[in-house]
């Protein structure tokens, strides 16, 4: 089983490399004998142009486990992010990335990256992960703004 | 003295509603706060508790109490027939709330009555002392000292079958041997919330010398320890008691198996209701069982009680195949070409939502794996043309099995796999290709991923080595000569590449990209179209939404924003492409004249030397 997620993600990988969106970074871990670690993959994903998330490039772990592509792979923003559906712990809660609700084994890792892009600007509110952009989001948008800005900023790549 | 009886009677009517009220479902328990003027929020074991100490806390037992005869109406509705029993058969106060007695697990299900008897005798005496000492009968409540044990249990025991006629789902990966014991209704006895019941089988010597046959030897996860590993199985499965249609595996709220006393099995819902049931799965209990024919097995399941839900249970002798076994089935389950023809066919023709379209495009990699379909199988219940690979989605079955098809997320039963002739013939006959168009005659062109090799685009000859060096990276060695061979420009470092690789898309296109990826799980986008920011990119975009939205229309529901919007983007280049269209004739027409592929030209590529046609 867990050629088929080698295999699958060695096929990910092949995409990524010939297209992805711009401005994403997606690339597999090293190992210390310089080995690929195709199970964990280190990304980044920009804010999107003329939101709030503008400028910043959020950096993302993707840890998969032995059953991918019947599971989806673990997304955690390294270090945790400022967002309501981001865990305290940093990982992304989405339905796409639930096995139980909207994860299809056909959803490519382009797709998970382009929908957590989407989701910076656009939180669930109906499902919050973490306690201080959830109450700052609901009573005072504009200290949230200000919130999503300064984080922007602070994630600016140099 | 003279009050001494009352009292009694008082007693014994909070008992009997005392029992009502823990025969409610959480319907009536919300109801009964609402007419008692108590918060109805909360879970079911606090509105009991709130409930229960309504009906402790009342005074006078009389007709006109407002709690009492809020619960008896409830009751009453709950249970138009049990009225009499309830309030007749006061008796049972003193036999109901028992654990599962020792007696019954000595006892097939067929002989629940004497359970139930030897369980009114035998308990100790309860809650209510004075209500069962005294002679509480002669208190205006009608005596049924005959029907003395013919509780509301039994009353229920009688609709349902002992040996109901389940059909269980079938397992693919699961051969039926034997049935060791018949689907067997788990009936309840007593209100009590945990209930047992013990189920001998036997097994013949023919059966047992299968499972021995079957036996190897195989290492515990932890290395040292040795496993039997059985591919002959005794299983249990269980499903709700529903003979209407076939059955998935249920499990009740709470079940746990016991094989000749030793814990085999046991399963817990989860509490919170965030946290979605897990799918129940069929339970091997071979490593548990006496493999032997001269001595029974007894199989005791205790299972926890759930109103308006009942299971039933069936042990089975099965035979447990691998992926490679159902695949090799498979392959003789193999559908004609004129099949995905007429589907062809029929998707073209047939051009609703204004949409004229002449050829489809299919991709040729599988969805779940990514990489080219080796066996390209389908549902024959699926309406879609694209494939995936058989091998794979078996093999994924065989981890857990969904039976769910990769492309449209319908079902996708064993039984219903073909493999497409049609594609297959296409698969043998371009080694390369990642994608196809198809045709309404049924000929196809395989659709190139490596770019025109025409050396005015220097990005696309460069390409190849880029893919090349890819694939032998996480091999090690073998990515060493690849670097030497190529030059620096061509040659990617892993780690820093993925920003340079690839030029940044022009901005145009990434948007519709953005879009496109988000409204569309399966997307195959064939890799040009980033390179060839033109003419025939722009028309192969067109195609490939044409494509998209045949393999997609059923599985987005109406009026999703996102599909307006996609609609709306896709009408634009429709448009866009009609007033081009005039202009591009010409240019297309000196192309193929000069001999030059032009992959984009969907309906006049029929000319092109590219096609094949099946037939």
């Amino acid at each position: 089983m867990t050629g088929i997620a080698l295999g699958r993600l060695q096929e990910e990988r092949k995409a990524w490399r010939k297209d992805h969106p711009f401005g994403f970074v997606a690339k597999p871990i090293k190992n210390s004998d310089g080995t690929l670690n195709l199970m964990n993959w280190e990304c980044s994903i920009p804010g999107k142009k003329s939101t709030a998330w503008d400028g910043g490039s959020y950096k993302l772990r993707m840890i998969f486990k032995d059953d991918y592509p019947t599971t989806p792979p673990k997304c955690k923003f390294e270090p945790p992010l400022f967002h309501p559906n981001v865990y305290p712990s940093g990982t992304v809660c989405l339905s796409l990335l639930d096995e139980e609700k909207d994860w299809r084994p056909a959803v490519t890792i382009k797709q998970i990256l382009l929908g957590i892009q989407d989701l910076l600007d656009t939180p669930n509110i109906r499902d919050p992960a973490q306690a201080e952009a959830y109450t700052i989001f609901t009573q005072n948008r504009a200290e949230y703004d200000k919130r999503v800005r300064q984080q922007a900023a602070k994630y600016t790549p140099r | 003295m003279g009050d001494k009886p009352l009292r009694n009677s008082q007693a014994i009517e909070k008992e009997v509603l005392r029992r009502m009220v823990t025969n409610f479902r959480v319907q009536e328990l919300q109801q009964l706060m609402s007419m008692c003027n108590r918060s109805r929020v909360g879970r079911k074991q606090e509105l009991l508790s709130r409930a229960l100490y309504l009906v402790k806390n009342i005074n006078d037992v009389s007709k006109d109490c407002k709690v009492a005869s809020s619960i008896r109406d409830l009751y009453n509705r709950r249970y138009p027939s049990r009225q009499m029993q309830i309030v007749g058969g006061m008796q049972e106060a003193n036999c109901i709330p028992l654990p599962p007695t020792s007696e019954s697990k000595y006892s097939a299900v067929c002989a629940f009555s004497n359970i139930l008897s030897t369980e009114g005798s035998e308990s100790p005496t309860a809650v209510q002392s004075s209500a069962s000492s005294a002679g509480p009968r002669t208190n205006g409540y009608p005596s049924t000292t005959g029907a003395y044990s013919s509780t509301d249990t039994t009353a229920d025991k009688a609709q349902v079958p002992v040996l109901p006629d389940v059909t269980f789902k079938d397992l693919p990966f699961y051969e039926e041997c034997d049935v060791l014991i018949k689907p067997t209704s788990l009936v309840d006895h007593g209100p009590s919330r945990y209930q047992e019941t013990a189920l001998p089988f036997y097994l013949s010597q023919r059966q047992v010398q299968a499972i021995y046959d079957s036996r190897t030897m195989q290492p515990m996860q932890g290395g040292n320890v040795m496993s039997y590993n059985y591919m002959v199985q005794i299983q249990v499965r269980l499903c709700l008691l529903e003979t209407s249609c076939e059955q998935a595996d249920h499990f009740p709220a709470f079940c746990a198996l016991k094989v000749n006393g030793n814990q085999a099995f046991s399963f817990q819902e989860p509490q919170s209701s965030n946290v979605k049931r897990p799918p129940s799965n069929p339970i091997d209990i071979t490593g548990h069982c006496r493999l032997s024919s001269a001595y029974p097995n007894v199989l005791n399941v205790t299972w926890a009680a759930n109103y308006g839900q009942r299971h039933c249970i069936v042990v089975r002798l099965v035979r447990q195949h691998n992926s490679q076994i159902l695949l090799d089935r498979l392959k003789k389950h193999i559908r004609n070409v004129d099949h995905s023809k007429a589907l062809i066919k029929e998707k073209l023709s047939c051009d609703d939502n204004e949409i004229a379209t002449t050829s489809l495009r299919v991709s040729l990699l599988c969805p779940l794996s990514k990489a080219r379909i080796q066996i390209p199988c389908r549902p024959t219940t699926c309406s879609h043309l694209q494939c995936f690979d058989a091998s794979i989605f078996l093999q994924m079955n065989e981890r857990k099995a969904t039976w769910q098809c990769p492309v449209c997320d319908g079902p996708a039963k064993y039984g219903t796999l073909a493999i497409d002739a049609f594609f297959n013939l296409i698969i043998a006959q371009s080694p390369d290709a990642e994608e196809i168009e198809v045709f309404p005659d049924g000929s196809w062109k395989a659709l190139s991923n490596k770019p025109d090799p025409s050396p005015s685009e220097s990005r696309s000859s460069n390409k190849p080595e880029a893919i090349s060096v890819d694939s032998p990276e996480s091999a090690g060695p073998s990515s060493i000569p690849a670097k030497e061979a190529a030059p620096s420009h061509d040659v990617i470092d892993i780690l820093s590449s993925d920003d340079e690789d690839c030029a940044p898309p022009p901005p145009k296109k990434q948007a519709v990209t953005v879009q496109q990826t988000s409204v569309i799980k399966t997307t195959q986008k064939p890799p040009e179209q980033y390179m060839k920011p033109d003419q025939n990119a722009f028309l192969g975009k067109l195609n490939d939404f044409q494509t998209l939205m045949s393999m997609c229309q059923n599985s987005i529901p109406d009026g999703d924003p996102a599909f307006t919007n996609f609609m709306r983007e896709l009408n634009k280049m429709r448009h866009f492409h009609r007033y081009q269209q005039a202009e591009q004739h010409s240019n297309i027409a000196t192309q193929q004249q000069t001999g030059q592929p032009s992959q984009a030209s969907s309906s006049r590529g029929r000319d092109n030397e590219n096609i094949i046609t099946i037939d």
